[in-house]
This record gives structure tokens, C-alpha cells and sequence, in this order.
């Protein structure tokens, strides 16, 4: 029986549910039962499928992961993202301009309930997608080679540890004051305008080490040791005069205040590339905290070593299995098209489809060339008062700026990265994801959809 | 005041000096579509609205849906504002066009639009078998609507405004696309949906179908009211006289024409009544279907019926041609 009275009606949550449910199935027959998804399909099995033939490793299986995750997998979570944000864009402004949303507005459901069914439609097909993509990448990768080696051999799961220091704005405060105390501030240029380009150069200072000295750290892994001792240590050295030089040295590993140390590593490699030596070590079993040293053991003439402990130094954990890994991208990106297709939907509430997709995608391209660095270049030109801006250059500046800020949270993980990098995906990296992408965003989006839709003229 | 407001019980729908002016881009206005109509429609009455194309009727009845929102003048459909949630649960709606998702059969989209009415599934299917069944479309309930024609996708789309038993029935155009048989049938049908108590606003431009079912009708022109009132009134001459004498051949009735004539002083006019050409038709199709024994009637769902009308609604097959 339909309750008839508004108090007996509004309050009934079951009928809300099954109105999203219907809606979200809809969504759901809609995409399944149009040619759109199976196109959609063909091309990300092609993608997914093809592409790693089509991109040259070295062969090695860190390699092939590399390629089937950087590559393939972004392909496939691309294309996603693309047809995610029409598809959205088009599910209420065809619906409006076809005049079909006319026996769905004269249903007693709220528009908060026709949008939320819009959305989980659209997120299940996508989650069903995307696992299929992260599933093919996965078989791809734990099969085995022409030559017989299995391909999971690069497959790990590891949680990184950086150096213990200061953090880089801690520092940067620090020589500000120093710099100020002693009257050396460089002249015309705003207290915030000096503290960032302090903190880029505190993030990116080098440690400077001569031939046969040594230098030490200590890390703070977020968990211990496994018992067996395996971990990693991650090292990339620069040189002071030459393109490349030679690595001659042995870094050591042990508890802190011990004296004895638990494991030694021989390093022969040459500067520039990144090296990943493996260390098994027993002895360090259940530790949380290890000291690192690292001596430059190279002949007295040899160029001086540069090292970037912030960015080019960490100590690797095993944590957990890869696929539970992969199961954390899947996860990291399916919140990515959540908010993709929150923002179609709710673009496509306020606008035409055509006026919609191309908004969307507008905002999509702002939204990506901000993060390739450009706000930040932009907020120091803001910073700088000698620099003389034309309104364009502001206006453009308040945009980037803005989108910058508004999907910051977003933005800054790159899930794919780690986990081609054998990491795992941080925990409060992806619960910040989740919570932004699958809920925030969502949720203003939602609000912004449905007082829009309370007002549009549905039909004319 | 026209004869249109009759606030007598509390009317289902009340509307008071509505005005619609639909505006550009740059909210200037384009067309005056509604110009202050005033009406009450009353519980259990079948009120149509007539006019030409572009005379205000589907405007009007989207104002009354809530999916336009009136420039000018109030709306009360059922006692609340027409975009009250809880109004909208105890309306059935047919668009003028069955605007249907071409991907969904029958049965899901029945399904579908009883789901959005909060059902549950045990009931929402029992209510799309009965309905389908009603409207004649078992055999294609799994068939997807777009490979209907248009009369089958109408079908789907009356089916659909009665899924949540709805107190109030707003029907645009019901019989457009229908063959004469189905038209009939819809009619009958509004005729008991309104016999078990429901109220049904009904618009077309076909005056005989609005004629034929209508207690109460409004005639409107240029978006407003020109005339209104109960139907028989407004089409009975109070002036003139007519007599219905079976079995007279033409010589007597010549006789008996001369000598009104003789004794009124009018003119007296003679004719032999003809059936209109729907009554003919369905009596044709009706002896040929009694021939192959074809059986294609709308049979009101029992749910919509109140109990003491159930078992007639189970039992009862209207007849063909039967007005």
C-alpha cells in the first residue's frame, strides 16, 4: 500500500530505497543493453590487451610491470574516466531534452533519489569494469614468460620509509628567521614568496659526500621487520661534476644503539640510476626502527656523491600481498570516477548534454594542467610583487589556482605509480581518496544537482 | 465567474487565475500559453479539457504536475502544492506521447515506475501481471518497447499511470494512436476507474471521446477558459424538440409532419436517426470477432477496483461495441 500522507511518506526510508534501486538498475539495462558498452569494452580489452606488445621494456619483469601497470592499466582507467563523464553528462540533460524525464518527475521521488540512483548505476558498471581491466592486468602479470621465469618476480607489496628529518617547512621557518635575524633577505620579495622557494630547496637539498666518508640516517618503518628479514633499501645517487659516475660503496644496516651492525650491502652501480638492493636480514626481525649508513668507498680523485634524502632514499617493508595492492588501486581509482561522474551528473542537471560534456571536459583539462605544476609556478609569480600580470594572467591564475585547491585532495596520490613501484598504497592516501571522491565531492555535487532540479523546468 | 468552480466538497484539483508565460534566454517573455483559468475538479468525476492545438490544455496539465512552474495564480491538486511529494503518490499520469525507455520491455517498465511508487517486489509484480493483462499485452510483456507500435506503446503508457492505484488519473489525449476498438476500451475504462471512485482529468481534441466519458468539460482557446460546465447542459437545445417514433413508414410521418406543422405554426423537420460511425464499426468488428472468437478487451486490473467492484473486474468482459 502507498502511504498517502507526506509525514507517513517522507519518513518511509524502504521506498526511497527501492527508487534508488530501480534507478540505479535502469542505469544499469541503459548501459548494458546499448552499443556503447560494448565499444567501450572492445576498447579497453584492446587497450589493456595490446598496448604492453606495443611499448619496448628491458625485459626484466620489474619492466613488464611497469608497462602492464603505468601503461596499460592507465589506459584503461583513462578511457574509464572519459566515458564515465559523458555517459554522466548525458544521463539527466537526454533524459530532459527528450522529454522521457517527464513519467520519472511526476513519481513521488525526491531528486536527491533520482541522482543517487544515477550515480551507484554508474559507479557499479564502472566497478565491474575497472576490476575487469585491474583482473586481465593481474593474470598478464603473474603468467609466465617465453623463457619459462614467472612474471610475478618483480610483484611486491612494500611500504616505504623516509629518513627521519626535520620537516621542510619546519626547516625552511627556520633559515627564514635566520635569514631575516642577519638582514639577508633577498630585497622586494613577500615573506611567503621566500618561505615556499625555501621549502622547494629544503625538499630537494642534497647531502654532499667525499670519497671514503659516510653519512647515516634513521628510519621509523610504520611496521616491523617480517621475521624472515627481507627488506629493501632504495638509493639514487647524482654526481657532482660528471653525467654518471661510479657507486662504490657498502651501506649497512642495524637497531639503533647497537654497535654491530645486521646487514651489509655492496653498491656498484653508477650515479642517475635509481637502485633497489634487496637485504636479508634476520637480525632485524621485528624491528621499528633501523640506522642506516651509507660509505662512499670510491678512489680518492673520484667526484663528489649527491644524494636527496627527502625524495632519493627509503627503506622498503613488505606489506601484504600484490593483489591486495592492486585491490587498493582498484579501489583509489573507482573513487576517481565517482567523482567523474558525480560532476557529469550533476553538469548534466544544470545543462544540454553537449553544453555539459564540454564543460566537464573543460574543467577535466584545468583541472589536470594545474596539477602538472603550473598553479604553483603561478602562485610565485602572485607572490612576486615586481612581477607585472595582465588581468588574463590573473584570471587564469584564479582558475588554476582554484581547481587546484578544490580537487587538491584528489589529485595528489598516484596510486598506479606505487604500485608499479612495488609500494603499497598508503592507507590514509587511499581513505582520503575514498572519502574525497566517494563521498565529499558526491555529496556536494548531490546537493547542487537536486536544488537545480527542484527548480528546472523539467518539459516545455 | 465561469460555471467551472463548484467548490460543493473539497475539489481534487483547485486551480485560481493561472497564468504561464514561457520566456526566452534573456527572460523575456514568448508566449502567454495560460491567461488566468480558474477550476475545480471534484472527487469522482470525469472533467475533460477541450480545445485546439496550442490552446493551453498540456500546459495546463503540466502545471497541474509540477513539472512547470506557474507564472502567476495557485495550485492545489489534492489538498497540497502539485510538486508535494506526497501528492505526486496518489497521481497516475499519461503523457500525450509514451515517451518509454526503448530498451526496457513492458513488464520493466511497469516494474520500473512501481519501484519509483516505493512497491515492493512481491506486490509490484502482482500489480504489472494484472495491468499487463488489463491492457492486453501478455504475450508481449517481454518484448522490448521499442518494437512496439505506436497504440501498443500507448497501452504500456495507460498501464503505467495506473501502477500505484492512483486517487487521481491526468490523462493527455488517452485514445490518441488507439484504433477505434482500444478507444473504446479505454473509455470504458475510464468510465469504471471513475465508478470506483477515482477522478480523471482528461484532455483531447477529439470532441467525440471527450463526449462520450466526460461529466464536466472546459473548452479552451488562447489559454483561457470560453466555456465550461456539465456536458449534457451545455449541449442540450431547450429550444427544439424531438420525437423517436420506430416502425413509421414514410407516408405517415409525412402525415404527421403536416399536421404539427398545422397546429404549431413552426417548421417541422423530418429524418431517420443514423448510428455514429464508432458505434457502426465496433458493431462490425464485434459480429467478426464473435466469428473467430478473437478476444482483445481492456479489463479493469481488480486492484484498482474498490472490493465490492473485485469480482465484477475478474468476471466481467465487456462486450464489444457495447456503449
Amino acid at each position: 500500500m502507498i502511504p498517502h500522507s507526506l509525514t507517513a511518506y517522507s519518513l518511509q526510508p524502504l521506498p526511497t530505497l527501492r527508487a534508488v534501486a530501480a534507478v540505479a538498475l535502469l542505469s544499469l539495462r541503459a548501459a548494458v543493453r546499448s552499443r556503447v558498452v560494448l565499444m567501450l569494452m572492445l576498447v579497453l580489452a584492446a587497450g589493456v590487451v595490446g598496448l604492453p606488445h606495443m611499448i619496448v621494456g628491458d625485459g626484466s619483469p620489474a619492466s613488464d610491470l611497469h608497462i602492464r601497470l603505468r601503461y596499460a592499466l592507465a589506459f584503461g582507467a583513462g578511457i574509464l574516466g572519459l566515458a564515465t563523464l559523458w555517459a554522466s553528462c548525458a544521463a539527466f540533460a537526454v533524459e530532459i531534452d527528450s522529454r522521457r524525464i517527464e513519467l520519472t518527475a511526476v513519481k513521488p521521488v525526491h531528486p536527491l533519489t533520482l541522482w543517487l540512483g544515477r550515480w551507484l548505476g554508474i559507479l557499479l558498471l564502472d566497478a565491474v569494469l575497472l576490476a575487469a581491466v585491474v583482473a586481465v592486468v593481474r593474470w598478464q602479470l603473474t603468467g609466465t614468460r617465453p623463457d619459462g621465469s614467472r612474471r610475478d618476480a618483480a610483484l611486491f607489496c612494500r611500504t616505504v620509509a623516509r629518513p627521519v628529518l626535520p620537516a621542510p617547512e619546519v626547516e625552511a621557518r627556520s633559515t627564514y628567521e635566520r635569514l631575516r635575524q642577519s638582514g639577508r633577505l633577498p630585497p622586494g620579495l613577500s615573506a611567503a614568496a621566500v618561505l615556499r622557494q625555501l621549502t622547494i630547496n629544503v625538499r630537494s637539498r642534497c647531502t654532499v659526500l667525499q670519497p671514503a666518508e659516510h653519512v647515516t640516517w634513521t628510519f621509523h618503518p610504520d611496521r616491523p621487520v617480517p621475521a624472515d628479514g627481507r627488506l629493501w633499501l632504495r638509493l639514487r645517487f647524482d654526481a657532482v661534476r660528471d653525467v654518471t659516475t661510479d657507486v662504490r660503496g657498502v651501506c649497512r644496516l642495524r637497531r639503533p644503539g647497537q654497535t654491530a651492525w645486521a646487514a651489509e650491502v655492496a653498491v656498484n652501480d653508477l650515479t642517475l640510476n635509481q637502485l633497489e638492493l634487496a637485504v636479508q636480514a634476520p637480525a632485524l626481525a621485528g624491528a621499528r626502527e633501523l640506522e642506516m649508513a651509507f660509505e662512499y668507498q670510491a678512489p680518492p680523485q673520484s667526484a663528489a656523491l649527491l644524494i636527496r634524502p627527502r625524495q632519493e632514499l627509503a627503506v622498503l617493508i613488505p606489506a601484504g600481498s600484490f593483489t591486495v595492492n592492486l585491490i587498493r588501486v582498484w579501489l583509489a581509482h573507482l573513487a576517481i570516477l565517482a567523482a567523474l561522474a558525480a560532476l557529469g551528473l550533476t553538469f548534466s542537471a544544470c545543462f544540454s548534454f553537449p553544453v555539459a560534456a564540454f564543460s566537464a571536459s573543460a574543467l577535466l583539462v584545468v583541472v589536470l594542467v594545474s596539477t602538472g605544476g603550473i598553479a604553483e609556478e603561478e602562485a610565485a609569480m602572485e607572490d612576486d610583487s615586481h612581477a607585472t600580470t595582465t588581468l588574463m594572467e590573473r584570471i587564469s591564475l584564479a582558475v588554476v589556482s582554484s581547481a587546484d585547491l578544490i580537487t587538491a585532495p584528489m589529485l595528489n596520490p598516484e596510486p598506479l605509480a606505487q604500485a608499479a613501484a612495488g609500494e603499497r598504497v598508503p592507507d590514509a592516501e587511499l581513505g582520503r581518496l575514498v572519502a574525497w571522491g566517494g563521498i565529499v565531492y558526491p555529496l556536494i555535487l548531490a546537493l547542487l544537482a537536486a536544488g537545480v532540479l527542484r527548480r528546472r523546468e523539467m518539459v516545455r | 465567474m465561469p460555471d467551472i468552480i463548484k467548490p460543493v466538497t473539497p475539489s481534487v484539483i483547485a486551480v485560481r487565475g493561472l497564468r504561464k508565460t514561457f520566456r526566452d534566454f534573456w527572460r523575456r517573455p514568448r508566449v502567454e500559453a495560460v491567461r488566468g483559468i480558474d477550476l475545480d475538479v471534484q472527487p469522482g468525476e470525469i472533467f475533460g479539457l477541450l480545445g485546439p492545438n496550442g490552446s493551453g490544455k498540456s500546459t495546463t496539465i503540466k502545471l497541474l504536475l509540477g513539472l512547470l512552474h506557474p507564472t502567476a495564480g495557485t495550485i492545489r491538486v489534492l489538498g497540497r502544492a502539485p510538486n508535494d511529494v506526497a501528492v505526486k503518490a496518489r497521481i497516475g499520469y499519461l503523457p500525450e506521447v509514451s515517451r518509454l525507455h526503448a530498451f526496457l520491455t513492458p513488464r520493466e517498465t511497469l516494474h520500473y515506475y512501481g519501484r519509483l511508487f516505493g512497491l515492493d517486489a512481491t506486490a509490484c509484480r502482482e500489480r504489472c501481471a494484472a495491468l499487463l493483462e488489463m491492457v492486453d499485452l501478455q504475450r508481449d510483456a517481454d518484448r522490448p518497447v521499442g518494437e512496439f507500435s505506436k497504440g501498443m506503446a500507448r497501452r504500456v503508457g495507460l498501464a503505467q499511470a495506473l501502477v500505484n492505484n492512483p486517487e487521481l488519473l491526468i490523462l493527455d489525449e488517452p485514445t490518441s494512436g488507439l484504433d477505434p476498438i482500444a478507444c473504446r476500451e479505454v473509455k470504458d475504462l475510464i468510465r469504471l476507474l471513475a465508478q470506483s471512485g477515482k477522478t480523471i482529468l482528461m484532455t483531447s481534441h477529439l470532441l467525440a471521446d471527450v463526449e462520450d466519458v466526460a461529466d464536466r468539460i472546459a473548452i479552451l482557446h488562447a489559454g483561457e477558459v470560453q466555456a465550461a460546465g456539465c456536458v449534457a447542459d451545455l449541449l442540450s437545445r431547450t429550444d427544439a424538440v424531438r420525437f423517436l417514433i420506430e416502425g413509421l413508414d414514410d407516408a405517415a410521418a409525412d402525415a404527421l409532419r403536416r399536421e404539427l406543422e398545422a397546429r404549431t405554426g413552426h417548421t417541422v423537420a423530418l429524418d431517420h436517426p443514423a448510428m455514429d460511425l464508432e458505434t457502426y464499426f465496433l458493431q462490425v468488428v464485434a459480429r467478426a470477432e464473435r466469428r473467430d472468437s478473437a478476444t482483445a478487451h481492456f479489463r479493469p486490473a481488480p486492484f484498482l477496483m474498490p472490493g465490492e467492484m473485485k469480482s465484477e473486474a475478474r468476471s466481467k468482459k465487456p462486450e464489444v461495441g457495447t456503449p
